[in-house]
């Protein structure tokens, strides 16, 4: 981990704003494609990270740990990313409802590449971001916990249903579950 | 790795870079930023006032978490206090002091399931300049906190460190016999701790320490000792690259799925290995059990670590909060375990179905009892090999295993 110090933004506005610029620099990108993974949609994602950013840095001061900055900002990219699916199903549900087409929802993005990729999109948004947090981001179940503000034994849970899912949508050689004896 | 996890691997990566990466900070951020933080800075200036104009003289409670802008629960630390601490919590004031132009406060509380919770907060100190060259630059916003249990016996020593850019902090709880901390760096070399007791009426008898930065690199245990001199626990610090890797090495199977008082249910297992700092390697069963179509009505499981430990089984517990009357109990064991019952305090003995699962050594078990209206239940759980008892252990007591919770041993 890597220590970061902001001085007194009444003191040295330049310096610090040059620091938020370090901090964006620095860590923006990979938020960036966590949210994009999350999401599928690159704009949104964009959008996504830049919220996540000004949130976590607009309370940079405040944090108990400065140097899990990291940490604080994928947080909020995926509470962010999950908040937008959340009303992004409401608006879906209330536009069907009045029987006009809302935004394409991740389950309806153009252009799959292929089965494997279209199955990651249509998974729930919770499961997609453990999976994205654990086999993309290489994050132990535990982190993945914190990262998503849930358990460790929920993350294992999300994790197993989204590959349990993924698995049944896509046709797979290899397959391997357990078998019951007694 | 199976297919599915390389491919899943792999086509994340290549979405990744098909993302590609951010340039610099676009324009209208940094004022959304700082629009954002004086709204914070106010925020937090009323409620010190708040504070001060009702009169509390207690200045555990003008921590920073009381300033209205707690960032939640503390990212991974290495501690021995391992549970985020509790929200809705206050800490009562310790000890504060000030070193390289850093303010420093230290804050404990007991909490509802009687674990000690301790946080060392930091920040810049009124005034000063500070600026890159500073010491206390260096370690400022450095600092955190954790919840333990209050072990006297077997965990004395509690300990909470928190590493930066190059510096550690370290602080926690020890019984209220101990006389003096110290902290061991490679080679031998040692650095005393602050030593605090606690306040008039703080309901465990500890004391409180706290080790100001210390070179992370370099230690290696935080040591207790009473007036005698006599080692009274230690709790080793690992290092980054020291931290206990687990990983899921068979499964997730799907064990078994079926129904229950005509509800549906699924009982999936893993089993996972754990590489400790010490060079061991463990390996034990996890087991999760959940109810309802869509897991409607929630479960939850664990991994069995006590297996690892010379037991030969562990088992979680859960009950439903919609469905009181059916209460799971399931978990793990290894090959010297043929059969497990569940010897309810009624007098009732449920048999457990037993699982063999391919790819894994060990066997996994399910049973239900009747949790009636209330889902508490009292009794045991036993293995059998043949008619041999290899071991009995307590099913979860009924007054913490609520209604929609999850338990184990």
């Amino acid at each position: 981990m890597e220590a970061i110090g902001v001085a007194s933004a009444r003191r040295e506005p330049m310096k610090e704003r040059g620091r938020v610029a370090d901090l964006y620099l620095a860590h923006a990108s990979a938020a960036f494609r966590v949210a994009y993974l999350i999401t599928g949609d690159r704009a949104l994602a964009e959008d996504l990270t830049h919220e996540a950013f000004i949130k976590v840095v607009g309370r940079f001061q405040d944090l108990r740990d400065r140097a899990a900055f990291q940490a604080y900002f994928r947080r909020a990219v995926v509470n962010l990313a999950h908040s937008h699916f959340r009303r992004a199903r409401l608006e879906r549900d209330y536009l069907r409802a009045e029987t006009v087409s809302a935004r394409p929802s991740v389950e309806e993005l153009p252009e799959p590449r292929d089965d494997l990729r279209q199955a990651l999109l249509g998974l729930p948004v919770r499961q997609r971001a453990a999976i994205v947090l654990r086999f993309y981001e290489d994050l132990s179940e535990y982190q993945t916990a914190d990262a998503m503000g849930t358990s460790p034994e929920a993350v294992k849970a999300l994790v197993s249903r989204g590959m349990k899912s993924l698995r049944k949508q896509v046709t797979y050689e290899g397959r391997s579950t357990g078998g019951r004896s007694s | 790795m199976r297919d599915l996890d390389r491919d899943v691997r792999t086509l994340l990566q290549s979405m990744a870079e098909e993302a590609g990466s951010l340039e610099g900070l676009p324009r209208g951020i940094w004022r959304r930023s700082m629009v954002r933080r004086g709204a914070t800075i106010v925020g937090a200036a009323a409620v010190t006032i708040a504070l001060l104009v009702g009169g509390s003289m207690a200045l555990g409670s003008m921590s920073k978490r009381d300033g209205g802008f707690d960032p939640g629960p503390l990212p991974p630390s290495n501690t021995s206090n391992d549970r985020p601490k509790p929200e809705d919590m206050k800490g009562r004031l310790i000890a504060k002091g000030r070193v390289d132009d850093v303010d420093w406060w230290l804050t404990a509380y007991v909490d509802h399931e009687q674990d000690i919770c301790s946080e060392l907060a930091m920040e810049r100190s009124e005034g000063s300049a500070g600026g890159d060259m500073s010491p206390g630059f260096r370690w400022v916003g450095m600092g955190g906190g954790g919840c333990g249990p209050f072990d006297p016996e077997k965990h004395p020593v509690g300990l909470t460190v928190t590493s930066g850019d190059g510096f550690s902090t370290a602080s926690g709880d020890v019984p209220d016999h101990v006389e003096r901390v110290e902290l061991v760096l490679e080679g031998g070399d040692r650095i005393e701790a602050q030593l605090y007791d606690a306040p008039d009426g703080f309901e465990h008898p500890v004391r409180f320490y706290v080790i100001l930065p210390f070179p992370k690199s370099e230690a290696r245990a935080v040591v207790a000792y009473d007036g005698d001199g006599t080692e009274i626990g230690r709790q080793q610090i690992m290092g980054p690259g020291d931290q206990a890797e687990t990983r899921t090495v068979a499964g997730p199977f799907q064990i078994d799925e079926g129904e229950h008082r005509g509800v549906p249910y699924t009982f999936e297992g893993s089993v996972d290995r754990q590489d400790t700092p010490s060079g061991d390697i463990w390996f034990y069963p996890c087991s999760m059990f959940h109810l309802g179509e869509g897991e409607r009505y929630g479960g939850g499981g664990g991994c069995h670590m006590p297996i690892a430990r010379n037991h030969e089984m562990s088992f979680s517990q859960n009950s439903f909060e919609q469905k009181p009357e059916i209460v799971s109990i399931h978990g793990g064991m290894t090959g010297r375990v043929d059969r497990v019952t569940v010897e309810l305090d009624s007098g009732e003995v449920v048999e457990a179905e037993e699982f063999d699962v391919e790819g894994s050594d060990f066997r996994f078990f399910l049973a239900f009892a009747d949790g009636g209206t209330t889902g508490r239940i009292s009794g045991q759980v036993v293995g059998y090999r043949g008619s041999e008892e290899v071991e009995r252990l307590d099913l979860c007591d009924p007054d913490f295993a609520t209604l929609g919770s999850s338990c184990g041993p």
